[in-house]
Formats: C-alpha cells, structure tokens, sequence
C-alpha cells in the first residue's frame, strides 16, 4: 500500500471506518507484532499488546495531528511494549527476556534471527527493531528514546556486529 | 584469522607481482582526478620518437584544468587511462600507437544536453559517463567541515574516489566511537547518504602517505611482451587459486528466518547486509484471534 493510501486508510480509521481498519491492519500486522515481540519476548503478551494498541486507536484516537501514521503506531506499539516488560519488571518473564526462550528457542539447533536478537541488550534490539522492521529512520528512533542520534548509530552498529558473529 | 592472512598474502603477493607486470609493459598509465601520470609529448619529447599520439588528448588538459581551477559543481570524479600498443623491437618502421580512454562521474540528474557537452568537451571518443550521487565540490566542502569539528580526530576523516564514485569514510578505532559518532550526529545529521562510517584504522595511517592512497592507481596490462607477462601471471593466478581454496575451507551455515525458509550461508561470516536484510526478512504474525477480539470488542 502506497503511502498517501495508508495515511487516508489510518484517518478514515479513526472515523470509525471498519474497512479502512481492516485494511490498515492487515497493512501493518506482521511488522507491528514483530516489534512488540521483540520487545516482550512473550508471544502471548504481544497479541495482547497489539490487541489494546488497535482498541485504543480505535477508541480514543489521537490526541495531536499525526504526520507520519505508520511511525505513529510504531511508536505507539513500541512503548505499549516496554509499558508491559515493565509491569513483569519483577517476575520470571524478566528472566525469559534475557535468554529468549519463549519467542525463539535458543536450545534449538538452527540459528534464527530472532533468537540471536532475543540474546541482544533491549536498547540495541530496539534500534535493530526500529530501524529495520518499522522502517523508522535513526533520527526518529532518537527522538522517541530521547537520546543523541549518536547513541542510536552505536547501538545499531553495536547490535550488527554481534549478530554478524552470531549468525 | 588463517583466513584473513590466506587473503592477505594473496592479495599482496597479487598486487606486487601485477606491479612488476607494469613494468614489463612498454607504456602505460592511469591518471585520476588526483594523480596525474600520463604522459605528454610536448613535455618528454616524445613527439619525434615515432609514436602515434591519440588524437583525444585535449581531455587531459582539462583534466588537468579542473584539478588546478576547481571542478565544475555537477562533476565528481575524472580519470583518464592511457596505453601504448604496437611496439615492435625487430620492426623499426612499425609505430607504437596511443589510446586514451576517459571516465568522467556525473552528479545523477545531468540533463542530455550536458552530458553531449562534456563528452565533446573530452574530445568525443572514448569517453565514458557515469552517474555518482556527489560531487567533489560537495565532497570537499564536507571534509573541511568536518575538519573544523573533528578536531584532533581529524586523521579518522578519509574522503576517498573510486570508479564506484565518491564518499566520505570515517574511521574510528574503538576507543573513539562514540566521541566520533557524537560529533558526526550533531553536526552532520543531514550526511547520512555521504559518510560511510567504519571500524579500524585509517588506511591512510598505515603507510603516511594518504595522498597516494586517497585514489588508487589501477595498472593495466599492454598487449606487448605478452610472453614475459606469463611468467608473472601464472604465479599470481596460483597465489589467488590458494588464497580461494583456504577461503572456501569453510563451514557451511544455514540462515533460519522466523517464517520458516532457510538460507545456506557458505560465507565464512555473514554481511553486514545480509544480517540487515535477514532481520527486515524476519516478520512473526500474530494469530487471527487479534483481529477477531478487536472486532468483537468494538
């Protein structure tokens, strides 16, 4: 879908338009759950995010003009993610997130990507995530984490030149 | 790291010996936009010697021209190559003859009317166009920026030209990385397409001469002395011949991607690129039961 195409999808959306919803989530499913999962590392848990992500759009809307909607609900995904780490903050789903076993089995004998990015800090996971899944550009990712674009540039190359020895 | 000397020998005893094979050539030579080589007749006296100039040299003048007064805002790099062939010790009478051929980068979006100007400005024949993203106006007015904010890392800067086109590529040893990287974010956020940022040493650092490593001069084989020229081909074919085999000695690995397909990796390590277009390959889907509980809930 063109881009000018999902601007009009997300807007007539927000009106209440089920069609439009239809299509913009289909648009955006895949590479929307993959950030979240790559963020909660619980299956389960991301269909739950993205399930409160899209009633909440649909519910309540935005609060402000948005220019860029894909980026929006990136960005909107991304940090209903880390909201939820941070709720099991405490429990065993902190210790799951450090080895990743519950979204890629390391045990497991073929290498994959998304268990090699489990094995990842979450800072430069994100900035993989972001960058590479949502699209978002490094200055973006920079401002939505509220750190210096040159922090984003080192953690991304950071967490390539570990996947390029994982893999 | 057996790998990586296997490379470098090879590389090295390739280069060397593809060096020797210049030599061995009657006449030839390769100018940049940087390193003029070739020769001029008016200059050696050639002109009485018997070879046949090439009738294109007034683009060597310009040339020439553009590296003493500045390079026009459109253009990026320009090269010219220049050999000799025909050369005959037994026959006297028989005149070697010149061929010059030039490379000129054009900034992509030069109009047609440009690009006939300039290759009638480079004498018409043998004149090759080719389209780069940048010009060396741009590129140096870059470099010095970012001198001026380096700073005493000014060393790490590297504006390298290449028949690929041009590019600012930074080094950075690890121990300044994020100083560079802060430097560069800050003052340089909009060169995100020009500078190539890259981990280690500046290769102009390793042998202190930058100006000769800034283009590399590339040789290229005369027609002539052709049995000599074995000699030195042979071994330096065998020398790459090792260096691929100890290369290829190297474990296959396979690729999973979360939707199932795999991909052989015979590489010994996996790209930069491939990692990124492996991570942008890798997309989980959530089940239908999302999309079924958003409905319901609405």
């Amino acid at each position: 879908m063109a881009e000018k195409e999902f601007d009009l999808k997300f807007a007539a959306m927000l009106t209440g338009d089920k069609a439009a919803f239809t299509d913009v989530y289909n648009e955006i499913k895949k590479p929307v759950f993959t950030v979240i999962c790559r963020v909660v590392s619980d299956r389960d848990k991301a269909e739950d995010v993205m399930q409160d992500l899209f009633l909440r759009l649909l519910r309540h809307g935005v609060s402000s003009p948005v220019q860029n909607p894909r980026a929006y609900i990136f960005k909107m995904a991304h940090n209903m993610a880390l909201d939820e780490v941070k709720k099991k903050e405490s429990d065993e789903l902190s210790d799951e997130m450090s080895d990743g076993t519950d979204i890629a089995e390391v045990s497991c004998a073929r290498l994959d990507i998304e268990s090699a990015l489990s094995q990842l800090p979450l800072n430069e996971r994100e900035a993989v995530s972001l960058h590479l899944t949502a699209g978002l550009k490094f200055r973006e990712i920079a401002k939505m984490k509220r750190v210096p674009l040159g922090t984003v540039l080192s953690r991304y190359n950071s967490a390539i030149k570990k996947l390029r020895r994982m893999l | 790291m057996k790998k990586i000397l296997a490379i470098v020998i090879s590389v090295v005893i390739f280069a060397s010996l593809c060096s020797v094979a210049s030599f061995a050539a009657d006449e030839t030579a390769v100018a940049t936009s940087s390193n003029v080589t070739a020769t001029d007749p008016t200059e050696t006296g050639d002109a009485g010697t018997g070879i046949v100039f090439a009738t294109n040299r007034e683009g060597i003048d310009v040339i020439n021209s553009w590296e003493k007064f500045g390079y026009p805002d459109d253009i990026g790099a320009a090269y010219y190559l220049s050999s000799t062939s025909g050369f005959d010790p037994s026959d006297p009478d028989k005149k070697p003859t010149e061929t010059i051929e030039y490379i000129v980068y054009v900034v992509k979006g030069a109009s047609d009317e440009r690009k006939a100007e300039l290759v009638a400005l480079f004498g018409g024949e043998n004149v090759e166009l080719r389209e780069c993203s940048m010009s060396k106006n741009t590129q140096s007015e870059y470099v010095a920026k970012m001198e001026k904010s380096f700073g005493e890392y000014t060393y790490l800067i590297y504006p390298t030209a290449s028949l690929g086109g041009l590019r600012i590529d930074i080094y950075y040893p690890e121990e300044n990385d994020e100083t560079i990287r802060n430097i560069v974010a800050k003052d340089f956020a909009d060169a995100e397409d020009i500078v190539k940022f890259n981990s280690g040493v500046n290769p102009a650092d390793l042998d202190g001469d930058p100006e000769t490593k800034t283009i590399g001069a590339i040789t290229i084989v005369s027609k002539n002395n052709t049995a000599l020229l074995w000699l030195v081909i042979v071994p330096a074919v065998l020398a790459l011949a090792v260096g691929a085999v100890l290369i290829a000695r190297v474990r296959a690995r396979r690729l999973a991607l979360s939707n199932g397909e795999t991909v052989d990796m015979t590489r010994p390590a996996v790209s930069k690129k491939q990692v990124e277009q492996g991570v942008k390959d890798s997309e989980l889907s959530p089940s239908d039961k999302v999309y079924e509980n958003i409905e319901k809930e609405l």
